[in-house]
């Protein structure tokens, strides 16, 4: 019952397949999975900077510039596993400058990553000069379409990342440390914890995840955009926090993520199914958003009385 | 005498998730009286003071005031009809200055036109600070004062408020002696003017000493209630635990052994020049002032605060602490002052919190955590420190406070320090729960562990330490040996 956010989804989905049809078709299913890849990916970053008490706002534009520059870099022939590997690195890179910025200068990490945002964006234009790179090699290409038996390769990616990130949060002294620093950063410091060295390594892995769903992002639009990315900061925010995790650290939910991710595309897909004027989406998506989470609070809310009641019953 | 009653609780009752935390409890409370509210951790009295001031609901019960009964659907309608609250935590915006706190939402009365007369504000504040004798600046921000400042100015606010009847939750357990003589002479005013005041406390030996009468409650139940001219601590003592305690502080047989940690001329932004030795098996107090700086001295040593200057040595040898993970890295161990601030991880479980500094030692490969392994040595220290959860999943806020810093300190031991340092250990938790981190911290001792207690509490120092130094202003300004110790010598020193 820790899932709220996937008894939402699958109302949700009951509700929408009534509506249409074309809904639980399998091509449109195949879709929503393979379309939620690169945003799941980026969001478990994110899951993992929010659950240590931190934010990191240029996740969307670090996204966007490494597509550019990984697309450039194959474009001109650089070597798969040498594009490959720099999409991590940058991310870690970029992961490292803004955690470098907020912990050596104290400054709140909510404006140095949303100004660092603003820098991945100049240099992603500067890179391409405002053009997209089309004409990807195939290899690249193979990140959105691949596929592995009948699955697609990046929804592989995808869960292979949910489960290291799930073992890497739940099971590891890396997570245990990483939730501690979110729960009580002071506390976490006197317990011996080296908070600092933590919150390096939480925003260089969220730059790692950036790097990914760089990957997969691109590969699967099949051209570098100039415009990829911008924005998904903030659905990141929202699938992560419908999925469970708070917004103040010491607690996530990277299963939660996934589902939270799931249920944002399923609303876009099914308003799309559904012939919704594309700016009335924009105005449907808040407002599910915000349904998405009262009822998530409020099935707390209601779970704690039925907690009450059982105990009241055994009592008596 | 028959007077009248000017809060009248009967009945009362309210249960949290199916947990009784209140049972048909009474309280009355005369104008112009100070009634003292004492039980331990979970007995009840905040609840019945949070129903009291409409933050909680009540399951049933009748509260009346001046004979009418009253349902208060939030604290502002209590606040309106007279009843104000002093709560444990401080609730004051540390970014306004003290002026501006002690008149937040009761503006109107510096009104002139749109805008508020700062000056008369000023005026007003600095009259009613004199009068209650508290040197604390008006202009000064909160984030500015001490704990116990902020303590005082909150009283303040109670107090311009021209409440009928005050509730004050522990107020002193922050307090030095030197403010908590300020406290009571505010209250014994209040009490001229026939205001009454609810008292909470944990210290028997306070409330005898202002209190009129006093109520026991224990486990959500009423105990009864006293005249304080004629009952003893004794008496009192057993109506709170429900046995009689005979011995609160364990005879210590500890042999002292070889130095454990050495400091020499330590500085730090509150403190200068302080050296002192430790040795196996001794329990060195640090008595002083609230402010004096005695838990800014402990922190520099542990390296949560940085240092100007001085040098450390642990077992004979020089080292450099730069953080805790140092500190914790040379056999120290620190419960801080602040549970709430710089002790527990309020997201995490009773296992995690407890677990959380030796979590290196249950880890495989990858450093993934073997939970059995983890589970097993956890549930080992709440055994042998009696740490009461219900599991060791849940979270550890949802422990009483008394059961949080054993925890706490269960932690620590998990480290198997050398070296414990204890500042105020007992804040704030309830006398059967003290005893028991007194017989655990004298067992300490004689295991060979060298521990320092900072202590607001003099009786806690004198019979806990076998070496006392007393901190004023920074700097040690007196040692000696707790057979030679006396609450008064201590206070001398300690007020210079």
């Amino acid at each position: 019952m820790n899932n709220k956010a996937l008894i939402i989804l699958i109302i949700f989905v009951a509700v929408v397949s009534c509506l249409t049809g074309d809904f639980f078709t399998s091509r449109n299913i195949s879709n929503i999975f393979r379309q939620i890849c690169a945003s799941c990916v980026l969001s478990l970053g994110f899951t993992l900077v929010l659950g240590s008490g931190a934010i990191d706002l240029s996740v969307g534009y670090m996204l966007g510039m490494i597509g550019i520059a990984t697309a450039l870099m194959a474009v001109n022939n650089v070597p798969a596993p040498v594009v490959i590997v720099s999409a991590i690195l940058i991310g870690g890179i970029c992961g490292f400058c803004n955690a470098f910025l907020s912990l050596t200068f104290e400054l709140a990490p909510f404006i140095v990553t949303l100004a660092m945002g603003m820098v991945y964006q100049g240099i992603n234009l500067l890179m391409c000069h405002s053009k997209s790179i089309a004409n990807l090699p195939d290899w690249y290409k193979f990140f959105g379409n691949g596929k592995i038996g009948p699955v697609p390769f990046a929804i592989v990616l995808m869960l292979v990342m949910v489960i290291i990130v799930m073992v890497m949060v739940q099971k590891t002294k890396f997570g245990r440390y990483a939730l501690a620093c979110g729960g009580n950063r002071k506390a976490a410091r006197v317990c011996g914890i080296s908070t600092t060295k933590i919150t390096y390594a939480v925003y260089i892995l969220t730059g790692v995840c950036v790097g990914i769903a760089a990957l997969l992002l691109t590969g699967r639009t099949a051209s570098a955009q100039t415009g990829a990315g911008a924005g998904m900061e903030m659905d990141c925010v929202a699938a992560v926090v419908i999925g469970g995790t708070p917004m103040e650290g010491g607690k996530v939910n990277v299963f939660g993520t996934l589902i939270g991710c799931l249920l944002i595309q399923v609303i876009s897909n099914s308003l799309n199914l559904l012939g919704v004027d594309s700016n009335w989406q924009k105005i449907a998506k808040g407002a599910v958003i915000i349904v998405a989470i009262i009822l998530d609070r409020q099935g707390s809310k209601l779970l704690d009385r039925i907690r009450v009641r059982k105990i009241q019953m055994e009592a008596e | 005498m028959q007077e009248k009653n000017l809060l009248e609780v009967e009945g009362l009752s309210k249960s949290f998730l199916g947990v009784m935390a209140l049972h048909r409890v009474n309280l009355s409370v005369r104008a112009g009286e100070v009634h003292a509210v004492i039980g331990e951790n979970g007995a009840g009295k905040s609840t019945m003071m949070n129903i009291i001031m409409g933050d909680l609901k009540k399951d049933e019960g009748k509260i009346s005031l001046k004979g009418k009964p009253v349902e208060f659907k939030s604290p502002a309608d209590a606040i309106a009809a007279g009843i104000s609250m002093i709560h444990q935590e401080i609730s004051l915006v540390p970014t306004l200055t003290v002026a501006e706190n002690i008149w937040l939402h009761r503006e109107d009365v510096f009104m002139k036109g749109l805008f508020i007369n700062s000056a008369a504000r000023k005026e007003a504040t600095d009259r009613l600070l004199e009068k209650m004798g508290i040197s604390v600046k008006s202009t000064a921000l909160v984030s500015e004062l001490t704990v116990a400042q902020a303590q005082l100015v909150e009283l303040a606010r109670a107090i311009s408020s021209n409440a009928e009847i005050i509730i004050m939750d522990e107020p002193t357990s922050s307090l030095s002696d030197k403010e908590i003589a300020i406290l009571f002479k505010v209250m014994r005013d209040l009490k001229e003017k026939g205001v009454a005041i609810i008292f909470i406390t944990h210290k028997i030996e306070e409330l005898l000493a202002i209190s009129d009468r006093v109520s026991v409650y224990r486990d959500g139940c009423y105990i009864g209630t006293r005249s304080c001219a004629r009952t003893t601590k004794d008496e009192l003592i057993s109506m709170i635990i429900g046995r009689t305690l005979t011995e609160q502080y364990p005879q210590i047989h500890a042999k002292i052994g070889k130095p454990v940690l050495e400091v020499k001329n330590l500085s730090g932004e509150a403190y200068s020049n302080i050296s002192f030795t430790i040795h196996e098996g001794e329990i060195v107090g640090f008595s002083g002032l609230v402010g004096a700086g005695r838990s800014e001295i402990m922190r520099g040593i542990f390296g949560i605060d940085k240092k100007l200057g001085g040098e450390i040595f642990v077992n004979g040898e020089q080292v450099q602490i730069h953080s805790p993970k140092d500190a914790v890295r040379h056999g120290m161990a620190m419960v801080t002052e602040d549970r709430r601030d710089m002790g527990i991880i309020q997201s995490g479980s009773v296992k995690e919190n407890m677990s959380i500094s030796t979590i290196s030692d249950f880890c495989g490969k990858l450093g993934i955590v073997n939970v059995a392994k983890e589970q097993q040595a956890v549930e080992d220290m709440m055994k042998k420190l009696s740490v009461k959860a219900a599991n060791m999943n849940m979270l550890i806020t949802s422990l009483s406070g008394g059961n949080q810093q054993k925890a706490i300190v269960g932690r620590w031991l998990m480290t198997e320090p050398k070296l414990l340092i204890l500042d105020e250990p007992t804040r704030g938790i309830d006398v059967g729960a003290k005893a028991e981190i007194y017989r655990l911290i004298g067992k300490l001792a004689e295991q060979g562990m060298a521990i320092i207690l900072v202590s607001s509490e003099m009786p806690e120092i004198l019979g806990m330490s076998s070496r006392i130094f007393v901190v004023r202003d920074g700097s040690i300004v007196f040692e000696c040996e707790s057979a030679d110790a006396t609450q008064e010598l201590l206070g001398k020193h300690a007020l210079g």
